[in-house]
């Protein structure tokens, strides 16, 4: 009887998992990660997603070494070609790599790290401030378990090495 | 045991709001009362050449539990000052309290004539005289730092009090402390004077995030008392990071705008590194 509702137990905790993990897909996916986190490619149609670098942030061997000044007129930044780099006020933002690669990822990250990073706007919620255009001012306000969700479904992705570079400074500092 | 990202959750949760149930004058929140202690870490955290000076208070009766000699817990009530100077003027204080339900309220206090006034919870930039900018920092700063360190108190603690502790110990105020200390004064173990000061270093600047379960990269510059200093892996990372002001690079991430020279150099000797990033 003991081993039955152990199983039981086990049974319920994998189904949660399961549907933790499956809620976390969904906001992924409607939340617009891929927008900024998947490298566009050049398709027949024009640039799409380049699926084999799903959430994989910006690609490490396009490399971008200063910010541009924004073009004449009421613009404010530049996106970069990939989709995934953006040169303004704040010098140049890199998408990050959401894959759970140990290196290059979240592989390392803990839930709490993916959290605090959402809720405070600083890398791990103590380093630097994470850059526009992260729609932090949104995501800070999802709830907790939605948040968990989203760290499930990243954790279960094919981790991608790709190590994306650090924000380059605005050229005026 | 929390981690330090659990530790951050918890603290974030239980942050008082906007410095809630802290007073809006310095003036009004005991310093000048009984029982406050000034105090001073061994190795201080670089704050741009500011001069600074602390002050705490256990209400009466209570002691710090010691039981984890690196991690000291305060009891509800603990009070803590510090007030940064700059070319000899006071510019503001920071101010810690324990409530009794386990929330830290956090504080800044902006300087103006003979007291100081509660800063906005989002912060503030100051111009000086002389027209040097100077920032206080935000409620969600001081958590970023504090929130998440093996104790959210950084400078009263076991190494950066070294000597001052048996007096603490015999004073009955550390409860659970190893009962050497009431004779010996709890310290790391260092091979040479300037592995002491480089180490004590990178301990007072850094240590409050990479600690054994802080932020995950595996750089471990937290001393631990009675332990030799973990090896530091890349070095000159570590220093390219210290002496850059970049605000996507520097370390520490916060709290400072200007390079350490003389910090930078001491790390420099030690690691036998060029001083230059």
């Amino acid at each position: 009887m003991k081993a039955l509702i152990s199983l039981l137990i086990l049974l319920a905790g994998a189904a949660q998992a399961a549907d933790r993990v499956e809620r976390g897909r969904y906001l992924v996916n409607t939340g617009g990660c891929m927008d900024c986190h998947t490298a566009l490619k050049l398709g027949a149609h024009g640039p799409e997603p380049d699926m084999a670098r799903r959430l994989a942030g910006h690609p490490q061997e396009f490399v971008i070494t200063a910010p541009v000044a924004p073009p004449a007129g009421p613009w404010m930044a530049v996106i970069a070609n990939s989709g995934t780099a953006f040169s303004g006020p704040w010098g140049v933002s890199f998408a990050a790599n959401l894959t759970p690669d140990d290196e290059t990822g979240l592989g390392r990250w803990s839930e709490d790290d993916f959290l605090q990073t959402i809720r405070t706007g600083r890398h791990l919620g103590r380093g630097r401030q994470v850059l526009p255009p992260m729609p932090i001012p949104v995501y800070s306000q999802m709830t907790d378990e939605d948040l968990k969700a989203m760290f499930a479904y990243l954790k279960s992705l094919p981790p991608i090495r790709n190590k994306v570079p650090e924000p380059l400074a605005p050229l005026q500092r | 045991m929390l981690r330090r990202p659990a530790a951050i959750a918890v603290l974030l949760c239980l942050a008082a709001p906007a410095g809630a149930a802290l007073p809006e004058r310095l003036s009004e929140t005991g310093l000048d009362g009984p029982g406050v202690r000034a105090f001073e870490p061994r190795f201080a955290l670089w704050s741009d050449g500011a001069a600074k000076r602390r002050w705490i208070a256990l209400p009466a009766g209570t002691a710090i539990d010691a039981s984890r000699p690196d991690a000291w817990r305060f009891p509800a009530g603990t009070r803590l000052w510090k007030e940064f100077s700059v070319d000899g003027r006071p510019v503001e204080t920071r101010h810690f309290v324990l409530g009794e339900d386990g929330r830290w309220a956090y504080a800044s206090y902006v300087w103006t004539g003979d007291d100081a006034v509660r800063a906005p919870a989002r912060g503030q930039t100051i111009t000086l005289p002389g027209g040097k900018a100077y920032a206080v920092p935000s409620t969600g700063d001081c958590i970023a730092c504090h929130g998440g360190a093996r104790s959210p108190v950084l400078g009263f603690a076991a190494l950066q009090l070294g000597p001052a502790v048996p007096a603490l110990m015999r004073e009955g105020l550390l409860k659970g402390a190893p009962a050497a200390w009431a004779m010996q004064a709890p310290d790391f173990i260092a091979a040479s004077p300037a592995e002491r000061a480089a180490r004590g270093y990178l301990h007072g600047n850094c240590a409050h995030c990479h600690f054994d379960g802080g932020v995950p990269v595996p750089l471990r510059l937290a001393l631990d008392v009675g332990q030799p200093p973990a090896p530091v892996p890349d070095a000159a990372k570590v220093l390219k990071r210290a002496g850059t002001r970049n605000p996507y690079q520097q370390m520490p991430p916060l709290g400072t705008r200007e390079v350490d020279a003389l910090g930078l150099a001491l790390l420099a000797r030690h690691f036998n590194l060029e001083n230059v990033p």
